[in-house]
């Protein structure tokens, strides 16, 4: 529905009910009746008239006696007198209407303070006498005898109860009702209307007046079918907009790369399959991947790989092959690693040789070829960590003990070879032993270490005295006079 | 069982032998007429042997310049089920691997397909399977498997790869052509000495080939002096005899390009474009010989320099060209193109760069258009989420300069004044449409999708935010954003980490969900390095927020402490070592920070207000004032607004300034003085 939908037929109605005649000749109940009688479509709340009558509250144009003032601001007051002040919608606009009554005269427009310079309308804001009258009204609740007093006399009896009592205007009611809406508010007082009245000229005609007033406050033509009586205006922030992101290389560069270059090719070993030995040697190479050889086809297959040392690229070892071979065949797999270490990078080999599981063949394999070639160090220290592991971890203790004697001989090889620094490895091997130290082996390279490790630190002393002796030496040289340096 | 298939089929007689040999030679010497005839002899007296018809497919393939490459699918799908082969790369194992070639060549077709994925697992495993021998089918794969790698934007793999290949062929290196060449698995083969002479040249090929790729992944790490180093190197290769090719020239103008050197980069460029310049063949030729569609890439490269050069237009105009030499392509019927030229997609890529360029030329309902297009495909790119809120934004809120330009006045103040009536009323202008944020969470999910709603922006960049934060960044060591390079230095992860905050801080405001606002406000703030600008559009939304939510205090504390209107893009380089890109091949950290200086400019391309301090602090004093009204405190406010106008005299008020004047005025009683100020400010309103 229409939002707008007969506010301006609302506030014709209202200005009916207010028209000066029946404001006199009523008593504030009365007038509420004929508001309820008015506005029957709008039951229960009613809330909709009320509303307009407090935007009409708001423009001078609409209020040229006092008592008009009155009765709007009584009718309000009675709507919501069954009820507790606090549940008034309108609690917070008495309350602004009442502030500071015993001082100062107050606007109906904003809660600040009011310029005492500059003229504002008689109309434009309450009088003192007004200001008890509505007081007395929004204290009383509905059985009270006020309410039925005609306009006028109520009028009088206050203007005797100024002339007696100092002016005091106590609002206990109004103040709690206020404190608890307070509560559920946000921005107190904040807004303000969304346009300025004019002053009267000189020489207009009230009813004039109000009719403008009337189409442009709650005209349906102006701002979107929100009547200008009921536009608030607050300032709000100025949220600005983030940048856009700025980011180099975002847009896609097209980078033309030729693919061209990749098409299908034929197979080129179709047809031309080799015969004789090198086809042999490949059969045998790849059962030797599977199983043991008899010591004849070993043979052969050595034989062929002495003639030809090249062939053993093309038999299809890869890395992730050599493990079988070593397993099945480690004499096979020793001759083939030393031929291919003449022609290819061995890394990937030794990195699968080191992470193999350890068996006597692995660690037989590792034996042999530091033995005939210089294995590369950081090759040899990690497989012989990863060997001091397996054992530690074996939970089989027959295999374990196998395994453990095993790694010792070879370690007592490998140091009493001086093919590794077993210094740069001592902790690691020295635990190992000590853990072990119920294998004779073991016991045995503890032994080996610390022999060396004395003959080590006796080698050490002759080291340090003969250094100390040289030093000893070079600054006897210094102190000796020295021909050019006296220059003779 | 195929093994066992094989050795029923009857060994070749000595001639057949010769026959075969010189096939292969013809093969290999490119001329395919004499191989195809030889060949089919052969397939003649053998027609149950697959592995023959295969080669013979392969051969008339080529012969007929990779065209119908339908029908040679066909054959190729044929060959595997004769070998009694399922196309499954899982088949590949490590030992004993039957009919290589076959698994290459179904490589390729998936590469040309651009089933990229497929390709890759094939590859991957049949890249396995070789020894250390380096046998023509061994270069192609690893070759072919770098190619993909770079599609895939796995560059530190690719560069891997490349390493381990260049020491293979290295002249210690078993060279194939000395030794009796056996191919891999059972089958052992002879190779005839007079290939040699081919392959050396292949070699050739090979490596040129190696040292572009080799360029490429550095370019694309953005490690520049290593990518200008390898790009001397191609042009050395390539010898000062033989022309450079386009894919030298194009290597070396994104170099340009990516050092910041734009305008070199574009002449390049435009040399390129115009074929018969610098390089000899036509776009049409090099389509169908090399399968690069030239004509597109470099209306599609200039325009990324238009771009970047600071024209927008013109880099959107040339982005509409290009798209329109794709659709001529498109248009073509891919049968009658060969396999490596008949499946080009680019689609998606200009669809990003355009609708990138429109969101930057502030046309963002239509930028909106492609960049959600291209979600579909890329969602998994936090950049591409943020632009997309980006265009929601701008949508609902274009720009920021109308705040506090001074127009028009009396429009900007006064909607009506209604003078000649009786008892005039002065209107005020409506207060800014303020974005109303749905309130039904499912009427979000369902109908807003994909509407440029900032409920839709919201989405957008809670994805971004999730994706720009995962672990997975710190594992990779890049941030990938397809269909963009991946983004290595930490401080343009930073750069876009920071933006994505803002933007969701500002929705999350404009949407009053106040407390995620605020939050995001604190992560923005505890950022590294991030750029003024951020800095203090997070004060800004940190202090609005904690109001709009009833912390007046800690709002007051944002809005007022220590607030400096710095909105500059620059942020500070991290420290001396991160500009050297030499130290590390690795791409994170220790990139270099792109552009020639060494603080990282970034800079909106389009002009973003507040752009100066001044005008940043007068939206700051703004936002100060309003915070005072309406807590209340109407004496500091007018105080407050009164030192700045008095700051700026002789400078013209923004009309926001004089509403929020003469506010103050009615909210401190004073009506008639705010009814002078409106009129002497709005011009002749006096009856």
């Amino acid at each position: 529905m229409d939002a707008s939908a007969g506010f301006q037929e609302i506030a014709t109605a209202l200005l009916e009910l207010l028209m000066d005649d029946n404001v006199n000749a009523s008593s504030i109940n009365e007038l509420h009746e004929s508001f309820l009688i008015k506005f029957a479509g709008d039951m229960p709340f009613l809330f909709k008239p009320c509303h307009v009558l407090v935007t009409m509250l708001q423009d001078p144009s609409f209020y040229n006696s006092s008592n008009r003032k009155i009765a709007a601001l009584g009718i309000l007051a009675r709507r919501y007198c069954d009820m507790p002040l606090e549940d008034n919608p309108f609690v917070m606009y008495f309350k602004s209407l009442l502030e500071n009554a015993n001082t100062l005269e107050q606007s109906p427009i904003g809660t600040g303070k009011k310029s005492q310079n500059e003229p504002i309308e008689e109309n434009d804001r309450l009088s003192f006498l007004e200001k008890l009258v509505i007081a007395q009204l929004i204290e009383s609740d509905s059985s009270a005898p006020i309410w039925n007093e005609k306009l006028p006399a109520l009028i009088k009896t206050t203007t005797e109860k100024i002339k007696k009592s100092p002016r005091i205007l106590d609002l206990p009611k109004l103040s709690k009702a206020k404190e608890k809406q307070l509560v559920n508010l946000k921005f107190v007082h904040s807004g303000i209307r969304g346009y300025l009245s004019e002053p009267k000229e000189e020489g207009e005609n009230d009813s004039d007046i109000e009719k403008a007033a009337l189409k442009t406050l709650y005209g349906s033509d102006s701002n979107k079918n929100i009547p200008l009586a009921f536009i608030s205006h607050r300032p709000d922030f100025i949220t600005l907009s983030p940048p856009l992101h700025f980011a180099r290389d975002e847009l896609v560069w097209m980078m033309p790369t030729e693919p061209g270059f990749h098409v299908p090719i034929i197979d080129s070993s179709v047809g031309l399959e080799l015969k004789g030995e090198a086809t042999e040697a490949l059969q045998l190479i790849n059962q030797a991947f599977n199983e043991a050889l008899s010591l004849l086809q070993r043979q052969t297959l050595l034989n062929e790989l002495a003639k030809d040392p090249k062939i053993v690229s093309h038999l299809g070892i890869t890395p992730q092959r050599l493990p079988d071979l070593v397993e099945n065949n480690p004499m096979i797999a020793i001759d083939v690693i030393l031929k291919l270490m003449e022609t290819s990078d061995m890394t990937e080999y030794f990195t699968m040789l080191v992470n193999m599981d350890m068996s006597v063949h692995s660690m037989e394999v590792v034996n042999r070829l530091t033995s005939s070639v210089e294995l590369p160090k950081e090759f040899l220290y990690l497989y012989i960590s990863n060997c001091i592991k397996t054992c530690e971890g074996f939970q089989d203790k027959y295999m374990q003990n196998r395994l453990v004697r095993l790694l010792c001989v070879f370690l007592q090889s490998l140091i009493r070879h001086r093919i590794i620094d077993f210094q740069e490895l001592y902790i690691e091997i020295l635990t190992f032993c000590v853990e072990f130290s119920r294998i004779r082996e073991a016991a045995a390279l503890y032994r080996l270490m610390k022999q060396l490790e004395s003959e080590d630190a006796s080698l050490q002393q002759i080291l340090t005295k003969k250094l100390e002796l040289h030093q000893h030496l070079s600054e006897a040289a210094k102190n000796f006079p020295s021909k050019d340096k006296d220059g003779k | 069982m195929a093994y066992e298939d094989q050795s029923e089929i009857l060994p070749l007689s000595e001639t057949e032998r010769e026959v075969c040999e010189a096939a292969i030679n013809h093969f290999s010497e490119e001329d395919f007429q004499t191989s195809a005839d030889l060949l089919a002899n052969i397939v003649a007296n053998r027609p149950n042997d697959h592995r023959f018809k295969h080669n013979l497919a392969v051969v008339e393939f080529r012969q007929r310049s990779c065209m119908n490459w339908k029908k040679f699918t066909d054959e190729l799908t044929k060959a595997f089920s004769d070998a009694k082969l399922d196309m499954e790369p899982c088949l590949i194992k490590q030992d004993n691997l039957q009919y290589p070639v076959l698994w290459y060549n179904l490589s390729v077709i998936y590469f040309h397909q651009r089933r990229t994925r497929k390709a890759l697992a094939v590859l991957d495993r049949l890249s396995k399977t070789f020894s250390n021998v380096m046998t023509p089918l061994t270069k192609r794969t690893k070759l072919l498997l770098i190619d993909v790698l770079i599609r895939v934007q796995q560059y530190e793999r690719a560069l891997n790869e490349i390493e381990v290949f260049e020491a293979q062929l290295r002249p210690s290196s078993v060279d194939i052509s000395c030794a009796p060449k056996l191919s891999q698995g059972s089958t052992a083969v002879l190779q005839p000495v007079s290939t040699q002479a081919t392959d050396s040249k292949f070699d050739g090929d090979v490596r040129i080939k190696l040292q572009q790729y080799k360029t490429l992944c550095h370019l694309c790490m953005k490690s520049l002096k290593l990518g200008k180093k390898e790009c001397r190197q191609l042009f050395m290769a390539t010898g000062p005899s033989s022309p450079i090719t386009y894919v030298g020239t194009c290597l070396k103008a994104y170099h340009d390009y990516l050092r910041g050197n734009v305008k070199k980069a574009h002449k390049t460029i435009t040399n390129l474009k115009q074929p018969g310049t610098e390089n000899a063949e036509s776009h049409e030729n090099i389509l169908e010989q090399y399968g690069d569609l030239l004509s597109a890439v470099c209306l599609n490269n200039e325009a990324c320099c238009d771009f970047y050069l600071g024209k927008p237009t013109l880099a959107g105009m040339n982005f509409v060209k290009a798209a329109a030499e794709f659709d001529k392509y498109s248009e073509k019927d891919n049968s009658t193109l060969p396999l490596y030229a008949a499946k080009i997609n680019m689609k998606l890529e200009l669809m990003y760069n355009f609708g990138v360029t429109l969101l930057n030329l502030r046309r963002p309902t239509e930028a909106l258009k492609y960049l959600n297009m291209c979600l579909n495909f890329y969602f998994n790119n936090p950049r591409l989420w943020l632009r997309v809120a980006e265009c929601c934004i701008q949508i609902q809120k274009s720009e920021n300069e109308s705040h506090l330009s001074v127009g028009d006045k009396r429009r900007n103040i006064i909607k009506d004044h209604n003078g000649s009536q009786l008892s005039g009323k002065i209107v005020f202008v409506d207060p800014c449409s303020e974005y109303k944020p749905a309130n039904n969470e499912d009427a979000v999910k369902e109908n807003d999708k994909e509407k440029p709603t900032l409920e839709y922006a919201n989405i957008c960049l809670e994805n971004a935010l999730r994706l720009v934060e995962s672990d997975s960044i710190a594992n990779e060591g890049c941030l990938y954003v397809k269909p963009s390079t991946p983004i290595s230095s930490i401080q343009e992860i930073n750069s876009l980490h920071a933006a994505i905050l803002c933007a969701a801080a500002y929705v999350q405001l404009k949407l009053e969900n106040y407390p995620l606002a605020i939050k995001r406000c604190h992560q923005l703030m505890t950022l590294h390095n991030i750029p003024g600008a951020y800095q203090y559009l997070a004060k800004m939304y940190l202090g609005e927020a904690y109001f709009k939510y009833g912390q007046l205090t800690k709002a007051h504390d944002a809005l007022f402490q220590e607030n400096s209107c710095d909105v500059n893009f620059y942020v500070p380089p991290e420290s001396d070592e991160k500009k050297d890109d030499t130290a590390s091949e690795c791409s994170w950290p220790g990139q270099p920070t792109v552009g020639t200086n060494c603080s990282v400019n970034v800079k909106p391309l389009s002009d973003w207000y507040p752009n100066d301090e001044r005008s940043a602090k007068a939206v700051l004093v703004y936002n100060q004032t309003v915070k005072l009204c309406c807590s209340g405190e109407l004496n500091k406010a007018s105080e407050l607004l009164r030192q700045w106008i008095s700051r700026n005299e002789g400078r013209a008020l923004a009309p926001e300034f004089i509403k929020l004047a003469a506010y103050l005025h009615i909210r401190l009683g004073n009506i008639e003085k705010a009814k002078s100020l409106l009129h002497t400010t709005t011009g002749k309103l006096k009856r």
